[in-house]
């Protein structure tokens, strides 16, 4: 019943509802992570089939798809990299208003910077 | 199997988010990414499943737990009533006896400092614009005259510590005559 | 006396907050439904063509015996150009908003040295090393790779912070060196040309690349690391 597809759509919308309901920058760079994880999941289980072998050794037949696993490798790097930069982005909001509150940091922005 | 494996993955997902830890959530995330790695595997996808336990599992790990390790911090909301208030019920006639607050603010810095927390303190005088706004407080010191209240978390395991704290050293506030009392909500 | 307005208060506030978030995971919940059902009849997208033509061709065409391999270095270079220049930019980003707030000399980390962290890591290091040089070297042939062993080389200068987090590290000449090796991994793969006319040249191509790569994204991630770990709470700008 559970297949790749559907656990890969169901795991995308758990991370949206952890960037609307949760307030906490952090949990919000978390969320993006998972969504990222769904994807990744997704374009690897769209062409598979029960059976298939990895494509290394020089296998040529009944191989699973190598195009998506290859553009995967790239967007895990790159997801690090997007990790890294919402981290340091973290910080600086943080030093600047002392909060990890996405509703207060807003709030103190409107009351004139810093406190 | 893989059935197995996708179940397992859309609990992590759900526990990860829901919880209120933020050391416990990263560390969901490091074990959802092992699965994940191990999904990929079952998906024939070696290459992708190395890059997943290297990257996702240990290095964005890593990076979270020493961003989260510098900025841990307390919150303490100090809430002083309003003026006409006090003058209703209480027959303190100088205002500056509300501002002896220096040792109950010592206690809770001294105990933040021994367990490594940063002490982040603000005081107001509008308890329930404060509370409405901007919530999310670990604990709300409420001062009146003489007396303190103190209202804290159930679920939060450094407020019953500090209350083991304050227990241990309520000897020093008795001296001038304060009293506290602490509220778990 | 108002004191159990308090309370009340805060009761209040984490009743409306309860409701908040039952509202906004129903109206998810609603979406993923409409979103299932939707996928079930779509169904899902074929690319039965260019899959057969590289399972057919990879190893005629390449000389890879990993097909992964093959995409990334010979098919589709040039998004292994973009990827690098990616985590380049990213390194700039991190370095813009961390600028002149990170300092080497961490002095109230000395003390904390752990004698049975160090045996074990100082027994461990070259393990990692020889792992690491083994992936980049043996991917074209078994699974791995230029960004796998890259990032298992990364975790080299981690446990050696582990170790002695009051070291002092250049991270200057390596922010050099990963610049120079972006520029090489352009200029190198425009023997790409050559490669597919000579046969003798093709393995060997497929090796080079994969050191650069390995060395360009062990760089980049040896620099994000170190910024993270050495921000200077003090001295960025306070609240």
């Amino acid at each position: 019943m559970l297949n790749g597809e559907i656990t890969s759509i169901i795991l995308f919308f758990i991370g949206v509802y952890g960037i609307i309901a949760r307030r906490n920058m952090v949990k919000s760079i978390i969320s993006i992570g998972i969504m990222e994880m769904a994807i990744i999941l997704f374009l690897l289980s769209v062409n598979f089939e029960k059976g298939m072998r990895a494509p290394v050794s020089g296998l040529t037949s009944n191989i699973s798809d190598p195009l998506p696993q290859a553009l995967m490798i790239t967007a895990i790097i790159i997801g690090v990299a997007v990790n890294a930069i919402g981290l340091s982005l973290f910080i600086n909001i943080y030093h600047k208003y002392g909060t990890t509150n996405w509703t207060k940091a807003a709030y103190k922005r409107r009351q004139g910077g810093r406190k | 199997m893989l059935e197995f494996l996708f179940l397992s993955l859309i609990i992590f997902a759900i526990v990860t988010v829901q919880t209120k830890n933020l050391i416990r959530a990263v560390i969901y995330l490091g074990g959802l990414s092992l699965i994940c790695s191990v999904t990929y595997i079952m998906l024939a996808a070696p290459d992708v499943a190395l890059a997943e336990a290297v990257i996702g599992c240990t290095l964005s790990t890593i990076l979270f737990l020493v961003v989260l390790r510098k900025y841990r911090v307390f919150n303490v909301c100090f809430v002083y009533p309003q003026i006409n208030i006090i003058q209703e019920n209480t027959n303190v006639q100088d205002d500056m006896s509300y501002m002896d607050n220096a040792n109950i603010i010592k206690l809770v810095e001294n105990y933040c400092y021994s367990k490594e927390l940063e002490p982040h303190i603000i005081y107001s005088n509008r308890y329930e614009d404060l509370i409405t706004i901007s919530y999310q407080y670990d604990i709300i010191v409420h001062q009146l005259g003489k007396q303190f209240w103190l209202y804290g978390r159930k679920r939060n395991y450094q407020v019953i510590n500090l209350k083991a704290y304050i227990k241990k050293n309520i000897s020093d506030l008795e001296k001038d005559g304060a009293s506290i009392e602490f509220e778990l909500l | 006396m108002k004191i159990s307005k308090i309370s009340k208060a805060i009761k209040a506030n984490d009743a409306k907050n309860g409701l908040r978030r039952i509202l906004v995971a129903s109206f998810i919940l609603g979406i993923t439904i409409i979103f299932l059902f939707l996928y079930k009849h779509i169904g899902s997208v074929d690319s039965v063509e260019l899959y057969s033509y590289y399972k057919k061709m990879y190893i005629h065409d390449t000389y890879s015996q990993n097909a992964v391999t093959a995409i990334y270095l010979n098919y589709r270079v040039f998004d292994t150009f973009f990827e690098a220049l990616l985590l380049m930019i990213c390194v700039t980003g991190i370095m813009y908003f961390f600028k002149e707030k990170s300092t080497y000399n961490n002095s109230e980390y000395k003390e904390k040295k752990h004698e049975l962290l160090e045996a074990a890591l100082n027994f461990l290091y070259p393990i990692i090393i020889v792992f690491g040089i083994y992936l980049i070297l043996y991917g074209s042939k078994s699974p791995g790779g230029g960004f796998q062993g890259g990032a298992v080389l990364a975790a080299v200068f981690m446990s050696r912070y582990l170790v002695n987090p009051g070291a002092i590290w250049h991270v200057d000449s390596l922010k050099n060196v990963e610049k120079m090796l972006y520029l090489l991994i352009v200029s190198f793969s425009s023997l790409l040309i050559l490669a597919n006319s000579y046969i003798e040249f093709k393995s060997l191509y497929l090796i080079i690349m994969n050191f650069l790569i390995g060395f360009k994204v062990f760089c980049g991630l040896s620099i994000i690391f170190f910024y993270f770990a050495y921000i200077d709470t003090d001295s960025l700008e306070s609240w």
